[in-house]
């Protein structure tokens, strides 16, 4: 892949997988192979519509634009996706044969939070693959379906007291602050003497044409891989790991102090990643881990061996959770405006940092741990070597060997 | 389990992975091994007297107001403390790095000419200790691993005085270090602390020469004398039999019947 497949130029890394630069398009083919919702946060004229506007070409007819206003309803909506009859009283027969029938696979919202409520909510619906209607939920047309919305709402938008902020956390997997990440000088040098027209190009094709069947092939491949244990074991420390705190010598978790997080850590776990940073969800986790995966397909594609590639699996889960995680309302945002002038990106290499350090100086015991399981018998010794926010893979490993032995 | 359990891991061969096991298992053996080589055979059913200026805790009365400042001082944690201490014997049996601390600081707190015994005031009359172990210290290695939070916290007031990661491993005297209700360690004007190589050393090194605060200074293979030690973030160390230096243990409140609290008169900080 390269800086530019369509209209968007843009060769600023977002980041480095064994040796190979990833550019925007490659986030945004990150996405799509992982079926992974992406929403592009930017200033007005930032390229981000452009971008979006060119993942659809991959899918030529099977991709829809909508354009986010205040005053759309959900029967404008309906009516976009040929699905007017919905409103006339049908039965539940006639409407899955109805919603069945709707083939598009990727829907593009510009704007997204110009629109009301209940039009987001059935626009999330069908990023995911249904509508709602009276309760029900009836699937669209085959099994792919993903959504890349774009919206320019500001630093506040993942704060919980903020509705769209909750459901953009809630449903969209990926978020990428496309300002964060403009073109480069050399870019706009390009775009500029090529084009003075300021409006977002809808004629150009993309250069490698309809990639819809390679697009849905790679998905399959993706999401039937097997996830290397490696990465299991970080996924797990991202929602465990990251969950444990000391206060004053007693044990609890941020999950557990609830609002009293981060204010009531004081001492030594004010300056670390404690008072910094939330756990994972599960269902996070499970996007860190799909994008990784198609993180790891794409390096394949640019030409990484795929022994490389195994052994890149803790940065490949990293910047997973680098883009998964920074706008996903999981950090202390005083600590990222006091501590890393408000750079949500630096607050994460931060966590990433310490990341390491852990799990290197947990590589020897994780081994350990492993080769007990395989014997099948427990050794205490070995399980004290897992405490403080490593005491999940004592928990884990404790169970697996009882289930080992049971073999 | 709806995945497998795997043969290697992050990019260690299955004979490394058999390696990192046995290195912990033996790590524990070997520190079990004192105890099957016959030391515990050794401990006396009668306690030995005070050895000039090494003593025991020989007084009830004086270990009854052990237990009661104790169990104000540290109410929240008298499992940790008065519950693993017995006079048995004639002598106060018991002794973790808490209690010991704690017993330090009650002699400060009555002006008492005895103090908790430094390591180097152990090493002074070996033979006096011989069949009990004796906590002296605490290992500082790293921020990391076991025991982090309370590293991180004795960390935070060095990185006071200038003193950096880069000056790890530190080994401090519990003679002198202040606990506080949360079981955090904190500096006191009479704290001693210094980098001491040898809690870096492979676990098990044999030495016989000590350095002047008491711990080993360089490996001697012909010697009996073991240290050993690990990659906890905070460590105990304690003499165990009169002999070995034990700093790689992350259990800081254990304690049992072999555990006598040393009290030196106070000549060295």
């Amino acid at each position: 892949m390269k800086e530019s497949k369509g209209v968007y130029l843009n060769s600023t890394e977002l980041m480095n997988l064994a040796g190979q630069p990833f550019y925007m398009n490659d986030f945004v083919d990150a996405c799509l192979y992982g079926r992974l919702n992406l929403f592009l946060q930017g200033d007005t004229g930032s390229g981000k519509t452009q971008l979006a506007k060119d993942a659809m070409n991959y899918f030529s007819n099977k991709s829809m634009f909508i354009l986010g206003r205040n005053d759309m309803d959900t029967r404008e909506l309906f009516q976009q996706i040929n699905l007017e009859k919905l409103r006339t009283g049908i039965s539940s027969q006639e409407l899955k044969e109805l919603t069945n029938k709707i083939n598009t696979k990727l829907f593009v919202v510009d704007e997204l939070p110009n629109c009301v409520p209940a039009v987001r909510a059935q626009l999330f619906n069908l990023f995911d693959g249904f509508i709602e209607l009276n309760g029900q939920f009836y699937p669209i047309g085959e099994s792919y379906s993903v959504g890349i919305a774009t919206g320019n709402i500001g630093q506040k938008f993942t704060e919980s007291s903020n509705d769209l902020g909750r459901a953009l956390k809630d449903r969209m997997h990926v978020t990428i602050d496309t300002d964060y990440f403009k073109p480069t000088v050399w870019d706009t040098f390009n775009i500029l003497s090529n084009n003075t027209n300021p409006r977002v190009d809808f004629t150009k094709p993309s250069e490698n044409g309809n990639l819809e069947n390679k697009i849905l092939t790679t998905h399959n491949e993706i999401a039937s891989t097997e996830i290397s244990f490696e990465k299991l074991v970080l996924a797990n420390y991202l929602i465990h790991g990251l969950d444990y705190v000391n206060i004053e010598g007693k044990e609890t978790t941020k999950t557990k102090m609830k609002d009293a997080w981060p204010n009531a850590i004081t001492n030594h776990g004010k300056g670390s990643d404690e008072s910094l940073i939330l756990p994972v969800s599960p269902r996070a986790a499970k996007s860190i881990l799909r994008l990784s995966q198609a993180f790891d397909y794409i390096a394949k594609e640019k030409g990484v061996s795929e022994k490389e590639i195994q052994d890149a699996y803790f940065n490949s889960i990293m910047q997973a959770f680098k883009f998964v995680g920074a706008y996903s309302g999981i950090l202390n945002d005083l600590a990222v405006r006091e501590n890393y002038a408000n750079d949500k990106y630096s607050a994460l290499d931060a966590v990433i940092q310490t990341t390491k350090t852990q799990y290197e100086s947990h590589i020897e015991n994780i081994s350990a741990g492993l080769q007990m399981i395989n014997t099948g018998k427990k050794s205490k010794k070995v399980l004290d070597k897992f405490n403080g926010r490593w005491g999940f893979m004592r928990n884990f490993i404790e169970k697996a060997t009882e289930q080992e032995a049971k073999k | 389990m709806t995945f497998k359990i795997p043969k290697t891991f992050a990019g260690k061969t299955e004979e490394e992975m058999e390696k990192s096991y046995y290195k912990i298992i033996n790590e524990v053996e070997k520190s079990e091994g004192i105890k099957t080589s016959g030391l515990e055979n050794k401990v006396e059913p009668v306690i030995l007297p005070s050895s000039g200026n090494l003593r025991f805790v020989i007084d009830e009365n004086e270990y009854k107001e052990i237990v009661k400042y104790l169990d104000k001082t540290f109410s929240k944690h008298k499992n940790n403390f008065s519950k693993n201490l017995k006079f048995e014997d004639n002598a106060m049996k018991g002794s973790s790095t808490y209690i010991a601390t704690g017993v330090d600081m009650y002699l400060k707190s009555i002006n008492s000419e005895y103090r908790l015994a430094t390591q180097l005031d152990l090493e002074q009359n070996l033979n006096f200790t011989t069949g009990t172990y004796n906590d002296s210290g605490l290992a500082l290695r790293n921020l990391t691993e076991a025991n982090e939070a309370q590293a991180v916290y004795l960390f935070n007031q060095l990185k006071q005085k200038g003193i950096s990661e880069k000056d790890f491993p530190i080994w401090f005297n519990l003679r002198g270090l202040n606990l506080d209700n949360n079981l955090n360690f904190n500096l006191t004007d009479e704290t001693f602390y210094s980098t001491a190589e040898c809690l870096n050393w492979e676990n098990g090194t044999h030495f016989s020469k000590i350095n002047n605060f008491g711990l080993p200074k360089e490996e001697d293979k012909f010697s009996t004398r073991q240290i050993w030690t690990s990659n906890n973030a905070l460590s105990r160390g304690y003499l165990y039999g009169g002999s070995y230096l034990v700093s790689g243990s992350s259990n800081l409140s254990g304690s049992n019947g072999d555990g006598r609290v040393v009290l030196a008169k106070a000549l060295r900080a």
